[in-house]
């Protein structure tokens, strides 16, 4: 068992994070219409909620991973794409 | 098959090719006689789970990589061809082309008329079904994850949108997009074959993984003065964990794997996206009108 670490061990925890976040960007300036602050807020709470069932990947032992402990852990890459969409879907604006 | 099909020389081939093909088969079945060459999965077997945690990712887009990409290939032409078959859409076949192509009046599924919880809920549903795409894709080396997948998952979030409001989707796939983004996913999948050609020959040779170099498998070390360091740290590196085994710990990287994942998931929304759109809209689109 590896004890935690607050940073990486290695490049591949944080990869797929960061190609979460770069794709959720990309498919967010596909969204259209408007969204609002509220609805923004309550999407990501849910992906937060989410992020905790789904759990860190697994060989990932470092906090920015969302790697905690071995029973509780986080899945940073569904929070980096929720957040990723909202950037892209910043990017496009809000027109109908 | 009617039995007049079958005479002349249609028929005379057949038989022909009937006759080789049991012939072939029962030779191949007396000669088995216990020696069945086992082939080389025993040591990709034992390699695989060195490569990426999720062996499957290892078999589908490493040891069966050129596989992949023609089924790949296949999906993306098999979307095109339906869509140029079949593709009047639902919209045009019944003559309502104003109307959303699923809202039929008896359901009374315009976002005006909209159930408040479908209407208040689509979008949020939408946006984390693409987000949990996006986690599935991420996973492909890690977990059960990889670009089908998430191809899938995506396209389920655009038939959502679809159904729920009409041409006012909220996740507004064009048809330039789906198949630009079906063709660049399927390029990327393609030419990330190059750089294993270019050092040791061999078309996708993983040179991020370096499987057969990587010592894992003894009396095998022809290739370890062929890949560059190089082309492994550009390839290896951003995806190598600490893989924790029960036989000791290692460094390993999936290497081409989770950027053939990327292109293969693309390749996946283009053409079940695609698909979805033109069936539903039909395949001369009036854009340009609606803007």
């Amino acid at each position: 068992m590896i004890e935690l670490q607050l940073f990486p061990a290695l490049a591949g925890e944080v990869t797929p994070i960061v190609v979460a976040f770069v794709l959720g960007i990309l498919f967010g300036t596909q969204l259209q219409g408007k969204i609002s602050k509220r609805m923004i807020g309550l999407i990501i709470g849910l992906s937060i909620i989410a992020a905790v069932l789904f759990e860190a990947p697994i060989f990932t032992w470092s906090l920015l991973a969302g790697f905690i402990s071995e029973h509780f852990s986080i899945s940073v890459a569904f929070v980096a794409a929720t957040v990723g969409i909202f950037v892209g879907k910043a990017f496009r604006g809000g027109r109908e | 098959m009617e039995s007049k099909a079958l005479k002349g020389s249609r028929g005379i081939i057949a038989v022909i090719a009937l006759m080789i093909i049991f012939v072939g088969v029962s030779t191949s079945l007396l000669q088995l006689n216990g020696n069945v060459a086992r082939g080389i999965s025993p040591e990709y077997n034992a390699l695989a789970p060195y490569e990426a945690p999720n062996n499957l990712a290892s078999w589908v887009y490493d040891y069966r990589g050129f596989d992949t990409l023609i089924e790949t290939g296949v999906i993306y032409v098999g979307a095109l061809v339906s869509v140029l078959a079949i593709g009047r859409g639902i919209v045009r076949t019944k003559g309502v082309a104003e109307e959303a192509p699923v809202a039929q009046s008896s359901m009374d599924f315009h976002v005006s008329s909209l159930n408040v919880i479908l209407k208040y809920f689509g979008i949020p549903v939408i946006i984390l079904i693409v987000a949990y795409s996006l986690l599935v894709l991420t996973g492909a080396a890690t977990s059960g994850g990889g670009g089908f997948q998430c191809g899938v998952i995506f396209s389920s979030a655009f038939l959502l949108g679809m159904i729920f409001y009409g041409k006012k989707n909220p996740l507004n796939l064009s048809k330039k997009f789906l198949i630009g983004i079906g063709g660049f996913g399927w390029a990327l999948y393609a030419l990330l074959g190059l750089p294993g050609y270019l050092v040791t020959g061999y078309w996708q040779y993983n040179v991020g993984a370096d499987l057969w170099s990587s010592g894992l498998i003894s009396g095998v070390s022809g290739m370890s003065a062929v890949v560059p360091d190089i082309m492994r740290q550009i390839f290896g590196d951003p995806f190598r964990i600490l893989l924790v085994l029960s036989d000791g710990t290692y460094a390993s990287t999936a290497g081409i794997v989770p950027l053939i994942n990327i292109g293969e998931a693309f390749n996946v929304i283009g053409a079940i996206g695609l698909i979805f759109l033109v069936f539903a809209y039909g395949y001369t689109d009036e854009e340009g009108k609606s803007k």
